[in-house]
């Protein structure tokens, strides 16, 4: 008998969330790490007034991508250390939903990250980044990083390179979801009219769609026997 | 009593050393359209008066992109073939797919950066096209590392068909950019440009033949030659390494 | 119109005719010795394999 799809996905969810509640290890080293991030950005590009509305929201995507690049390796790193993976994949559960777990554990904990960069970029630069659509655009690129990130992890966790090969399979296949959020974001801070960005939320959405799709099939080829 | 008597080899010595004659034919009719082609857009193409002699890149440059489209896309289409039935051959055809279309790829970005120095004057220019086909090309180099680091066959095998068909994305991509990119100078030689493209031209009737011609050469003839050809090499080195675990057994 | 209204850009023409033949013919030149090589490899382990 199967553990169905919702009960499976929510109970890896939650196994993810409880880890992380009590070490912190995600969170703490993604943040860490986005904060610094963004402080090289602001020394390394000397950004004045009029630079920072322009690469701001490059600084800002930048930082996500790579951070989340960190931590989907180290999830992955602990789901495999612990042989946490090989219990998941013997368990009666849908592969889907080993994915859409991970996936939602990933997404949540990026996401917070994002939003914290927002909160620090909002601050040091004295750039607006929390109004309701700069949220949603951050929301949508951070779940295309993480369905993405998710289906490589698990690919990449399987090779002899392992961490240094998530970022190399990874970036490219990212970069038509950096370029519809960077685009999307640079528009709403400029205050430009909402037809001019709308598309690229569009193009965001559709993007998240069909990856999500290609993760969900995918999935069950990458993590077999 | 040698072992290779007593046990079959996987793959049949046979089919790798007898040469299949329609390959052969196929070989030298490719290569006399390659050449048929290059003396098109060399001798009866018409010249280009605002660009000169350089338009002339066109016609390779366009046609190599649409082999190189069609090479993956056979990747792709023997990446799904494998994952659903397993078979080894399938996860050959998909690398051999992705070799041609690299060099393809390759040649469609550098024959863009020759033309794009007298007309656009300069090698590179962060043109959103640009930076989408050099994305493609980054991708598919990612793809030989990622087969590189993976030490069992199986598994190689299967993330390879996985990202093979993930990485055709950006294949996508550097298709349509030019419609969702409004930005780009990047021409479009068939259908309408974009309003701020640089180094359009109309295509007068002889320029027009010209192009299909090589647009049949390199998207039908050239890759399907070079991928077999490649998978063939592919079938012998599969071959040599039955034969390799066979002398180790001895 | 005159005919020096025309840019001379034919050398570029020829640089990138070139520079694909290059590309195209390092593919083939990297088929020819891989298929060479394996040929090598085929025979010798097939003379260990009969002996």
């Amino acid at each position: 008998m199967k553990t169905p799809f919702f009960a499976a996905m929510l109970a890896i969810f939650r196994k993810d969330t409880l880890a992380e509640s009590r070490s912190r290890e995600l969170i703490g080293a993604m943040g860490l790490f986005a904060l610094l991030d963004v402080l090289i950005f602001s020394f390394a590009l000397e950004l004045n007034r009029e630079a920072r509305i322009e690469s701001v929201s490059g600084v800002l995507w930048v930082t996500i991508v790579f951070a989340s690049i960190l931590g989907l390796n180290r999830s992955m790193a602990m789901e495999r250390d612990q042989g946490n993976l090989d219990v998941l994949l013997l368990a009666p559960l849908p592969r889907s939903a080993i994915f859409a777990g991970k996936l939602l554990g990933n997404f949540l904990f990026t996401a917070l990250v994002g939003l914290a960069v927002a909160f620090v970029i909002t601050i040091l630069f004295n750039v607006p980044l929390f109004n309701g659509w700069m949220l949603i655009a951050l929301l949508l690129g951070t779940a295309g990083f993480t369905i993405i990130g998710t289906l490589l992890a698990a690919m990449t966790a399987q090779t002899r390179a392992r961490e240094t090969l998530l970022p190399i399979v990874m970036l490219p296949v990212a970069v038509p979801l950096l370029l519809a959020a960077v685009r999307g974001t640079t528009y709403i801070l400029n205050g430009a009219a909402q037809d001019e960005w709308l598309p690229w939320l569009s193009i965001l959405t559709v993007l998240n769609i069909i990856f999500l799709v290609l993760g969900v099939v995918l999935f069950e080829f990458v993590v077999e026997e | 009593m040698s072992a290779v008597t007593q046990a079959p080899l996987p793959v049949s010595s046979t089919s790798s050393q007898s040469r299949p004659a329609l390959l052969v034919i196929l070989t030298v009719i490719t290569a006399i359209l390659t050449v048929v082609g290059l003396l098109m857009l060399l001798f009866y193409a018409g010249l280009d008066v605002t660009q000169g002699d350089v338009q002339r890149i066109f016609y390779i440059h366009v046609s190599a992109f649409a082999g190189a489209s069609v090479a993956l896309g056979v990747s792709v289409v023997a990446g799904i073939m494998y994952l659903w039935k397993r078979n080894p051959k399938w996860d050959r055809l998909a690398l051999s797919g992705i070799e041609v279309g690299f060099a393809l790829a390759l040649t469609n970005l550098i024959t863009g950066m020759v033309w794009a120095r007298p007309i656009w004057n300069t090698w590179w220019t962060w043109d959103p096209r640009l930076t989408s086909a050099a994305i493609m090309i980054l991708t598919y180099a990612a793809y030989f590392m990622l087969r590189a680091g993976i030490e069992n066959p199986e598994t190689r095998r299967r993330l390879s068909s996985v990202y093979g068909i993930l990485a055709y994305t950006t294949v996508i991509v550097t298709f349509v950019i030019i419609r969702i990119r409004p930005d780009t100078i990047h021409p479009a030689v068939i259908g309408p440009s974009p309003q701020n493209a640089e180094g359009g031209f109309e295509l007068s009737s002889s320029m027009l033949a010209t192009m299909s011609f090589n647009m049949i050469v390199w998207s039908v003839f050239i890759p399907w030659v070079l991928i077999w050809w490649r998978l063939r090499i592919e079938n012998l080195s599969e071959r040599v390494n039955a034969l390799r675990a066979v002398v180790a057994e001895k | 119109m005159p005919e020096t209204l025309i840019p001379d850009t034919t050398a570029y023409l020829l640089l990138g005719l070139g520079v694909s033949t290059v590309i195209m013919g390092a593919l083939i030149a990297r088929f020819v010795l891989k298929y060479r090589s394996l040929k090598q490899d085929e025979a010798a382990l097939e003379q260990i394999a009969q002996s």
